[in-house]
């Protein structure tokens, strides 16, 4: 018994004893000198300080870090580790950089200084040359969903008194499937061909008809991240414009902010059914005391709150949805509409009425029949579909419905012969229908009629 | 070799005292800046992770994670991804396998949900501006198929990548 009780303790102190030497993956790191931006003269070494440190109640953690090619997701143009055996371009200072230790431990709370030395070589050539050092977990997690921290430094170094070339090419002009109520996306693709980085690219993107008249100008925002020599970057440009049927050219143009055009391409798209563009986000003020409507300017939404809806003065937005839709139920097939509502976190105190226009290509959903078309409402925090009682007005063409919430809606197309998700406003799928709580309630008197006859 | 020491300790003293600017020496050697300028924290909450107990059905959670960005830098942007290579994207128990379902995340409370088999680029971003302290929402979603093998151990961990623009 003294065997096993002694054999306990000292199980349970080295199972402690492990937990406090283990070492897991830390959800916070702040790592101070970030970013390597520098002008570097050729032949010279440069020493660049940094540090790292975890919060006091983090737990003990080993930190790698690693030199890597400066890549970038195309996608965005986020910058990412590019593996040696991709690293193979003249610009890449990969080779250049050296840190001091490539694996740190931070205990709880701890600042620990290190430096990043960069090496310049004398023949270092013309332009830019770009790394990166990442700094990441050196173990993996054993949480069921657990959490990890990360950090890039980007190094971008300028060659001082180097010929700069800042030149791209655009090597792509794609137009997405074209879908009434969804945005037409235009996606382009440029690439860096010169000898050094540029900022704040802008992908200007032009619509005109077969006559050759403008019917459409995007100018998307400016891209944050820097374009590294070689690397490509995706650009899309949403055109919401009506089209009417035929072909037209769209062609994009990727400038500096200065103006400096890097590249022009051209594509055309044929649109085969009129083009009715997304709906405008449009918001409304909701007040306890007054009855209030949110209308979209298109006329193709629209949501009635009756005085009293809510308990105090509520900024209400509806917005198109043009993400992919929550998985629909067997037998539920989405419309082309879809938007969101947003600004109410909990129920209404009274019904609100929702009006929405549908659209020929939600009736093909339907295969044109009618009857099967209900406004469907995806619960996020819920995470189910609810399809509510739906009115179909053929003449206006719409679907209304009452709910006493908002989040995310669909027109859809419900085959009523299968098991629908929800068929009644205010009931889950986790919620007994009325025949279960009428079974349920028949259960009861039997079994109180048997008491009393007892 | 009194004057010696003595000398040396001069010496080191005149080497503390010397400016902690940019300081170029005779060997080519740039020191770039004494003190260390921009920084970048990513901190995600809960540190333990989410943990949702037994697996069935759909999991869904919009309220427990949470990313904080606190940095000095203009322009930056936080990336998320399973950093595993062999099923990536993926709750993975050592015995059962992974399950059928990839696991998903949202920035944006649940209305679009990106599937970890790739990475949420720029699940937060700030173009201008964007030195400060910065909260943002993690949604988490797992779909459990019916014939996902009982697993007491499925894990996964998504990396929150953090660089300056």
């Amino acid at each position: 018994m003294q065997y096993n009780t002694r054999t306990g303790f000292s199980l349970i102190i080295g199972f402690l004893l492990i937990l406090s030497l283990a070492v897991f993956p830390v959800a916070a790191v702040k790592v101070e000198g970030a970013k390597i931006m520098l002008d570097v003269k050729p032949g010279t070494n440069y020493i660049f300080p940094m540090a790292i440190s975890t919060k006091p109640d983090d737990t003990p953690a080993d930190y790698a870090i690693e030199v890597y090619g400066f890549g970038q997701s195309s996608d965005g143009g986020s910058y990412s580790p590019l593996f040696a055996a991709d690293d193979a371009g003249a610009c890449s200072a990969r080779g250049m950089v050296v840190v001091e230790s490539s694996l740190i431990h931070i205990d709880p709370g701890q600042r620990k200084a290190f430096n990043a030395t960069i090496r310049v070589p004398a023949n270092v050539g013309d332009g830019g040359r770009y790394a990166i050092i990442h700094i990441h977990p050196a173990s993996a997690g054993n949480q069921q969903t657990g959490f990890a921290t990360a950090i890039i430094v980007p190094v971008m170094l300028t060659v001082k008194d180097s010929k700069l070339i800042e030149t791209g090419i655009i090597t792509g002009v794609d137009v997405g499937e074209i879908v009434a109520g969804k945005p037409i996306t235009v996606s382009t693709t440029l690439k860096n061909t010169g000898n050094h980085h540029y900022y704040g690219v802008v992908n200007q993107v032009a619509v005109t008809d077969p006559a050759g008249k403008s019917v459409a100008t995007v100018i998307a925002n400016a891209l944050p991240n820097a374009v590294i020599p070689g690397q490509s970057v995706t650009f899309v440009a949403p055109v919401s414009k009506p089209l009417s049927v035929g072909v037209y050219t769209v062609k994009s143009t990727m400038m500096l902010e200065s103006g400096t055009v890097l590249g022009t391409s051209s594509t055309s798209i044929a649109v085969k059914e009129a083009y009715i563009p997304p709906f405008t986000e449009s918001g409304k003020k909701i007040s306890p005391d007054n009855q209030a409507t949110l209308m979209v300017p298109e006329g193709t939404i629209t949501i009635s709150f009756p005085q009293g809806a809510v308990l105090s003065d509520t900024m209400v937005t509806v917005k198109p949805y043009t993400g992919t839709l929550p998985v629909l139920p067997p037998g539920a097939t989405a419309g082309t509409t879809a938007f969101a509502v947003d600004g109410l976190s909990g129920l209404l105190a009274k019904d609100a009425t929702v009006t929405v226009k549908y659209t020929r290509m939600d009736l093909d959903a339907a295969k044109g029949d009618i009857s099967k078309l209900v406004l469907g409402r995806y619960d996020r925090s819920e995470n189910h579909w609810t399809f509510l009682p739906t009115t179909v007005d053929n003449n206006a063409m719409t679907l209304t419905a009452t709910t006493n919430r908002f989040s995310t809606w669909a027109v859809i197309a419900e085959d009523k012969t299968q098991a629908a998700p929800q068929a009644a406003e205010g009931l889950t799928a986790k919620s007994p229908g009325p025949d279960a709580l009428l079974v349920s309630g028949l259960t009861i008197l039997v079994m109180m009629a048997r008491k009393v006859k007892e | 070799m009194k004057y010696l020491y003595y000398a040396g300790l001069v010496a080191l003293m005149v080497l503390f005292c010397l400016p902690a600017g940019v300081s170029a020496a005779t060997t080519d050697t740039v020191v770039v800046s004494g003190s260390i300028g921009g920084s970048l924290s990513v901190d995600v909450t809960p540190d333990a992770g989410v943990s949702w107990g037994a697996m069935s059905g759909t999991k869904t959670d919009l309220t427990s994670a949470d990313l904080t960005v606190v940095t000095t830098y203009p322009a930056w942007h936080v990336d998320a991804a399973d950093a595993k290579t062999t099923n990536k994207g993926y709750m993975v128990d050592a015995t059962a396998g992974k399950l059928t379902n990839a696991f998903h995340i949202s920035n944006n409370g649940g209305s679009v949900w990106t599937a970890m088999t790739g990475s949420l680029n720029n699940f937060a971003q700030k173009t201008t501006a964007g030195a400060g302290t910065w909260p943002f929402d993690i949604g988490l979603q797992q779909v459990i198929s019916g014939t996902d093998p009982a697993g007491s151990n499925y894990q996964i961990t998504v990396t929150f990548t953090g660089a300056a623009s």
